[in-house]
């Protein structure tokens, strides 16, 4: 088996190349914010005090993007009968054929973004004592203390991004497992990562609807706390789909509604969530069988939880949508509406791969479109109910 | 020595599989029957593609998918797969992490075969890539090899090598060869499995494959129908017409003067069955059996 894997690790070079080039490509990058920050620290406030993940946050946004698609490309040997033919015969248990295959690109992965990470804080290292000799007299002190907080951050930040990269890992492999054709995994992939976004979304706004605890939530949001990467997809998902503004102005900005006790449970419940999906994509690594050769390449509608997740998460992304397009006006709604219906059929029957719908089948879609435009009218009512 | 215990795989209403009880002695074994015969099916469930249904595949005594069984396997599909992007070096590289194979005998086949080991493999034809995937296939240390159409598109001249290579080879190994071209399999079989709606209708070795059948060259004044022949009793299991002369291959031997009498008969003669032709009459008589 060691032969395999090191075999494998050599195949998936020019990805390791890849990985290793973008992501060493993006801490250079990062590293410029880090410089600019240190040298003009009283043009950036909100890093006044404690921990900054500048020149960190773009590395583990790349970091995560990378661990969200790759168990599409180490599914790869199920995507087709002539792997199938290859691998399943392949004197191994054909679980051991899954662990080479995923471990290998983890391996990868995770060698890719230490190199990044190492490149990053070097970058740092070397501008930050540029920055001593040139800092002014008045601030140098204070540069200084950021520098040294920094260096104690990077390090803990860097185990937290590698075990919330590797849960990430496991909850794509779970979304992608749940069919053996490439095009089928992409769609429960994007669906059901845009699922799980959307519910720890919500929660997260409930969190932002508080000035009292401002601080403690600006420490989960940015600080050194698990919930950065997760966070920081949802600070992106929400900047270009919700709010479509500032979100650091919105945290101040908001009224107090709840306590600090229920931020720390929704806060938990962000976590549950995450990583309940990272484990039921770690038991369906280790315990689920892969299906008979026969599907490679098919959709096999029979996997578990296919459909639902498809539903789930385009219903999902209709609602968000819709509801932000309803803001802007009921011409731009009802277009929204056809291209969303024009969309869900191909898509759906793509999935199913039958374009003759059973009446069950027609029931479920119907309840989703539904769903979408009586959420989306709730949302536009409270929205010009306690708006204006 | 492989055994098969009331195999079953179904693809949907489709039984590929159908109760299969079987057993694969040492030599070289052809594998034959029409096309969804199950020929491929058999072939991916003894080699662990494919979970069985129902039944049971022991290789050496050992269950198919345990890893000490599988290690006695190599099977090559019709469609084998290989990187583009890789030279023929590359891709033995490739099997050879998946399995055991023997560099020398490879690049000596290779050689027999004229065939570059240092081309990238999307360069090569159709005939070239079959012949290179058979090369490998022949380095493989597996007790078992298993081929599926593995002679596709050999033209004769490589084709003769080919077979001369799998017959010295099976001093000591087992090969099931499958194809749908009898006459690839021609004097390179020991025996014969003939598989039609997925059961077997027949193992045996080569000299008793369609003992029963006779074959007549039959020239008469009037015409000859296979329906007449059949209303004097007579069972037909195929009837051809060469010019003038009619040849009609009876299940058993027929008492020749059931046609003498009815016919004005010029030329009534028993000929031999060419081996090739017997293994497609077993296939018709299967076919019809089925029906």
């Amino acid at each position: 088996m060691r032969r395999y894997i090191f075999g494998s690790i050599l195949r998936k070079l020019p990805l390791f190349i890849v990985l290793t080039v973008v992501l060493c490509s993006v801490a250079i990058f990062s590293s410029n914010d880090v410089g600019f920050i240190v040298s003009h620290p009283i043009s950036n406030p909100q890093y006044s005090s404690g921990p900054t993940d500048a020149g960190f946050l773009p590395l583990i946004i790349f970091f995560f993007v990378f661990m969200t698609f790759l168990p599409l490309f180490s599914m790869n040997y199920r995507y087709s009968l002539a792997k199938a033919d290859l691998y399943k015969q392949a004197p191994y248990k054909k679980k051991s054929i899954r662990y080479a295959e995923h471990l290998s690109t983890l391996i990868i992965v995770l060698i890719g973004f230490t190199l990044a990470c190492l490149l990053l804080v070097g970058l740092i290292a070397f501008r930050n004592g540029y920055a001593k000799v040139n800092a002014s007299t008045t601030s140098s002190d204070y540069v200084y203390e950021v520098i040294t907080y920094n260096y104690v951050y990077y390090i803990p930040l860097y185990f937290l991004s590698v075990v919330l990269g590797t849960a990430q890992y496991f909850i794509s492999y779970f979304l992608v497992s749940r069919s053996n054709c490439a095009r089928n995994s992409v769609l429960v992939l994007m669906t059901g990562e845009f699922a799980l976004m959307a519910f720890i979304t919500v929660l997260a706004s409930f969190m932002n609807a508080t000035s009292k605890t401002a601080s403690f939530t600006y420490l989960c949001f940015t600080g050194a706390s698990p919930a950065l990467p997760i966070v920081t997809l949802t600070e992106i998902f929400n900047r270009a789909i919700i709010y479509n503004e500032n979100y650091f102005a919105l945290l101040n900005e908001e009224a107090d509604y709840i306590s600090t006790g229920v931020v720390l449970f929704l806060l938990i419940s962000n976590f549950i969530i995450y990583f309940t999906v990272a484990i039921l994509g770690v038991i369906s690594f280790t315990k689920e069988a892969d299906p008979s050769g026969e599907f490679a390449g098919k959709p096999n509608t029979k996997k578990p939880y296919q459909e639902i997740i498809f539903h789930v998460g385009f219903g999902l992304l209709g609602t968000f949508i819709s509801a932000m397009v309803l803001r802007l006006n009921m011409l731009s709604y009802f277009l929204f509406l056809v291209l969303f219906l024009a969309s869900y059929y191909p898509l759906y029957g793509t999935l199913i791969r039958n374009f003759k719908l059973k009446p069950w089948q027609i029931g479920i879609m119907a309840g989703v479109v539904l769903f979408v435009i009586t959420i989306s009218a709730i949302d536009n009512w409270t929205y010009n109910v306690y708006f204006y | 020595m492989i055994a098969i215990n009331n195999l079953v795989k179904t693809f949907g209403n489709v039984r590929a599989v159908d109760d299969l009880t079987l057993t694969i002695n040492p030599g070289i074994n052809g594998l034959v029957g029409e096309n969804g015969a199950g020929k491929s099916t058999l072939l991916r469930l003894i080699s662990d593609v494919y979970d069985a249904d129902n039944g049971y595949i022991y290789i050496d005594g050992l269950q198919s998918n345990l890893v000490e069984a599988k290690k006695e396997v190599f099977f090559l599909p019709d469609d084998p797969y290989a990187p583009k992007n890789y030279t023929i070096q590359q891709v033995y590289s490739f099997y050879s992490t998946l399995f055991a194979l023997d560099k020398d005998k490879f690049l000596k086949t290779m050689k027999k075969l004229n065939l570059p080991t240092n081309r990238k493999i999307a360069t090569f034809s159709k005939g070239m890539r079959r012949q290179f995937f058979i090369a490998l296939a022949l380095s493989s240390k597996s007790k078992y090899i298993l081929l599926d159409e593995a002679f596709d598109g050999l033209d004769p001249l490589v084709l003769d090598t080919i077979k001369q290579e799998i017959i010295a080879d099976a001093e000591n190994k087992t090969y099931l060869l499958s194809s749908h071209n009898i006459s690839c399999l021609e004097r390179l079989c020991d025996n014969f499995i003939l598989l039609s709606k997925g059961r077997c209708e027949k193992n045996d070795n080569i000299e008793h494959l369609g003992e029963s059948f006779v074959k007549y060259q039959i020239l008469a004044k009037e015409e000859i129908t296979k329906e007449d022949l059949e209303n004097l009793g007579l069972k037909v299991l195929s009837f051809k017409k060469v010019g003038s002369i009619n040849n009609v291959v009876f299940y058993d031997n027929i008492d020749e003067k059931v046609i003498n009498n009815h016919y004005h008969v010029i030329l009534n003669e028993k000929i031999a069955i060419d081996p090739d032709e017997l293994i497609a009459l077993e296939m018709l008589a299967a076919r019809k059996e089925d029906r």
